[in-house]
């Protein structure tokens, strides 16, 4: 079940900013992320990157930068997936750009999620594409 | 023995590790345990593990053996853990059959 509205949005409506998901957005990790998110941040939740005007290679590579200035090793994964805010938040789903690290948006559910979420979430992203800082 | 672990390279955590949740683990690890990192799409690293605390398991990958799962040479590999070697090693499975 989608969250209220955000307390911070990301983007208005006419700026259609891009989200980036690492990885292949599969069940499973959309399983592991949000108890993950559960036990680390006592909500479920999920990780996304964005920065205003840029398409999705151009936040890939930002993030690359991110991980040169903190050292971690963010989105190492072959594969990324993209949609827009706007696709997201149409589905009744709560963004927040945290920017910890920087760019980093959360995806907040204000209870728990279930296989219709990620259902409804993977149709709102274009298929797998290289992610051009993998590992 | 070297501990499976499967994750979200996703969802790291504040300081960078990488989390694992103790209530789908095969066994609770202990700090400095070496154990194997696991991705739903097939990538794969191994870490130390840095911490348990509550249900997560903060673990130090180690980059320098990230896997990934798109690498078709690593998908005929078999990661045959040894249990008392310092590190795993991975042999092809017509090596195996000889």
């Amino acid at each position: 079940m989608a969250d209220s509205a955000p307390d911070r949005p990301i983007a208005s409506a006419n700026e259609p900013d891009i989200l980036v998901r690492a990885g292949e957005f599969k069940l499973a990790d959309f399983w592991r992320s949000v108890k993950t998110s559960l036990q680390k941040r006592q909500f479920y939740g999920l990780s996304f990157f964005s920065f205003p005007n840029m398409d999705a290679q151009e936040i890939a590579l930002e993030v690359g930068v991110v991980r040169e200035e903190t050292g971690l090793r963010l989105i190492p994964n072959p594969k990324m997936r993209q949609a827009t805010v706007r696709a997201v938040e149409a589905l009744g789903y709560s963004l927040e750009a945290d920017n910890s690290p920087r760019g980093h948006v959360t995806l907040r559910f204000a209870e728990r999620p279930t296989d219709e979420d990620w259902k409804a979430l993977e149709a709102a992203f274009l298929p797998p594409e290289t992610n051009p800082i993998r590992l | 023995m070297i501990l499976p672990l499967l994750v979200s390279f996703s969802e790291l955590g504040d300081d960078g590790r990488v989390l694992a949740l103790t209530d789908v683990a095969p066994a609770v690890p202990e700090m400095g345990q070496r154990v194997y990192l696991l991705d739903a799409d097939g990538n794969s690293c191994f870490g130390t593990v840095a911490h348990v605390v509550g249900g997560l398991i903060e673990v130090d990958a180690d980059w320098n053996t990230w896997m990934r799962a798109e690498d078709a040479e690593a998908k005929v590999y078999i990661l045959c853990i040894r249990a008392e070697g310092p590190e795993p090693h991975a042999i092809r499975p017509n090596k195996i059959a000889a």
